[in-house]
């Protein structure tokens, strides 16, 4: 008999443990979120720049395809047969005049339609497909695509706002400040398994002030401090947000663009290539945002990397970064850009204490389904000035508690 | 190529390198682990995904032995990860050349797994692949000049905490 889940009386410096675990609230996300009023990053216009290139991707669990049709339109399709359910496209990338599932060759054009029956007619006049079957009903599921600045977004809602309302004026500006129509340059993927549930990865980039207690290579190394300049601005439903931090930095001598770390820490680099970075925007050193539902834009010094966190089960995500830079970039930049991933992803010096942690919350959840975590750092849902808020975090789930409505627990 | 007797003991030397370098990766003695390579030379994980579509990005660059060694101290004093043990296995270990070993170096290719324990679950794959390695003679002793390592999976089941 399914039980009410229910939120502690503290309302919302309370988080339910078991909605990290609960497999009917793991499939109530799925429908309320993800086929929902939604806008999900399916990939960057890039990746898909002439007629009949394709990514495989995925919007929650559900598998689609980012193509770019004959008429340069970007279009994004269910990955399913409409025939018997088989994907249609196997391949993760690539350029295709049609998709054809491989079982019994119905095919679909760039645009969706099916447009290839064989035996259609029956073989020597004996069987094929009803007279009353109609192809035209029976195309590709299509999703509702919107583009911004080279960054693709599709939503299963057809009555959705549109993009540039969905992230409000705030994370809008962040979301102009690096992809601000120079055209993008994929640089390449990392793709890694996290333990943890989708949640607690986005959380995790909400949460400002744990950078400077789990992230010690920051701190040893003399790269940030806790008293560093940092803000949290939480748009007004709560559901996106955007961290802007201010690393160390001084400048090496006048003149000169690369900024050097300060000597702070216990240790220094020897090599300061891993951090040393080329002043490209203004308002700090770092800006991250998370934007409903599942998507981190990470801007790290020079690394630039839209993160997908695709829900994989209560109990995973898998995260896809892909790193980009402008096509105008100098080689330098480019380097900069390739060093300074060393910090980043599964082998990240600073991602692992994130992953590694991630996982550990998970078993912590997975324990202990009738305890709550506990955001009593700050008050309210808003914007700070400082790093020791998890304002934030109460943002995201005063509006996934709006979205998800009464939750039971099974 | 006819195999020589002085061949065959270069091989065996590679071997060796090889045999020493997991012996000190699964010990998680990454102090030890920039001195197996060259001062100039160059460290590189990446996926055959970014390799095939010619993309640059790598889940770890090293370039010089400084770099190396930060790497290194990172892992052993900053990066937070749960306990765990690996071990490697080099398999189908060649050499794709025998000149040059005191000059430009002698180019390998080999399969590698690694295996990961951590807390109570059994042993799993973290990573298979190929790596595609320059080694030279640097005083005397057999070092790489260039590593990269080339996974075959898209997703890593896990992080790679430390180097292959």
């Amino acid at each position: 008999m399914p039980q009410k889940l229910s939120w502690p009386a503290e309302g919302l410096r309370r988080v339910p443990l078991a909605i990290y675990t609960d497999p009917s609230t793991y499939s109530r996300e799925q429908q309320r979120i993800f086929r929902g009023r939604s806008w999900n990053y399916v990939g960057l216009a890039a990746e898909v720049a002439r007629p009949g290139d394709f990514v495989r991707t995925y919007v929650g669990e559900v598998p689609v395809i980012l193509v770019r049709d004959r008429q340069h339109e970007l279009r994004v399709f269910v990955n399913r047969c409409t025939h018997r359910g088989a994907e249609v496209c196997q391949e993760e990338s690539g350029n295709t005049k049609l998709f054809t599932c491989p079982y019994h060759h119905w095919s679909f054009s760039l645009e969706g339609s099916l447009v290839g029956i064989p035996f259609r007619r029956g073989i020597k006049g004996e069987g094929g497909m009803s007279p009353y079957f109609e192809p035209a009903q029976h195309g590709l599921e299509q999703l509702k695509v919107t583009e911004r600045a080279g960054v693709v977004f599709a939503s299963h809602s057809q009555d959705v706002e549109p993009l540039e309302e969905y992230l409000g004026p705030t994370i809008l500006s962040y979301f102009d400040r690096v992809c601000d129509g120079r055209p993008l340059r994929v640089i390449g993927t990392m793709r890694h398994r996290v333990h943890a549930n989708w949640k607690l990865q986005i959380e995790n980039l909400k949460d400002p002030f744990h950078a400077a207690l789990l992230h010690s290579f920051f701190v040893t190394f003399g790269i940030w401090r806790s008293d560093q300049a940092t803000e949290v601005k939480v748009d007004a439903l709560g559901r996106s947000s955007v961290l802007v931090s201010t690393a160390s930095f001084k400048k090496a001598a006048d003149g000169q663009a690369e900024e050097a770390p300060q000597a702070q820490g216990e240790f220094r680099l020897e090599d300061s290539r891993l951090i040393a970075h080329e002043r490209e925007y203004e308002h700090g050193t770092g800006a991250i945002l998370t934007v409903w539902p599942n998507l981190i834009i990470l801007q790290q010094l020079n690394c630039l990397a839209m993160r997908h966190v695709r829900p994989d089960g209560p109990g995973a995500c898998v995260k896809t970064w892909t790193f980009f830079g402008y096509e105008s970039d100098t080689p330098e930049l480019l380097q900069k850009r390739l060093a300074q991933a060393n910090m980043l992803g599964p082998s990240g010096l600073v991602t692992i204490d994130d992953n590694e942690v991630l996982a550990i919350l998970q078993a912590g959840a997975s324990n202990s389904p009738h305890a709550a975590a506990v955001l009593e750092a700050g008050e309210g849902t808003g914007d700070a000035g400082h790093m020791v808020t998890e304002s934030a975090i109460r943002g995201f789930h005063q509006y996934y508690r709006s979205i998800m409505g009464e939750l039971t627990n099974d | 190529m006819t195999r020589t007797p002085e061949h065959r003991e270069l091989a065996a030397d590679v071997e060796l390198l090889y045999t020493n370098y997991c012996e000190a990766l699964d010990d998680a003695d990454t102090d030890r682990w920039p001195s197996f390579f060259a001062q100039e030379s160059r460290y590189r994980i990446t996926t055959r995904e970014n390799l095939d579509s010619g993309m640059p990005l790598c889940f770890v660059l090293c370039e010089g032995q400084a770099m190396l060694r930060d790497r290194a101290a990172a892992l052993k004093r900053t990066v937070f990860h749960r306990p765990r043990f690996q071990r490697r296995i080099i398999s189908g270990l060649r050499l794709k050349t025998f000149d040059g070993l005191d000059e430009s170096g002698i180019e390998t290719c080999a399969s590698f797994v690694v295996y990961e324990s951590v807390g109570d679950e059994p042993s799993s794959l973290l990573a298979c692949g190929r790596s595609m390695d320059v080694i030279v003679r640097d005083e005397g002793a057999l070092k790489f000049k260039q590593r990269l390592c080339v996974i075959d999976s898209r997703v890593m089941p896990d992080s790679l905490v430390f180097p292959l």
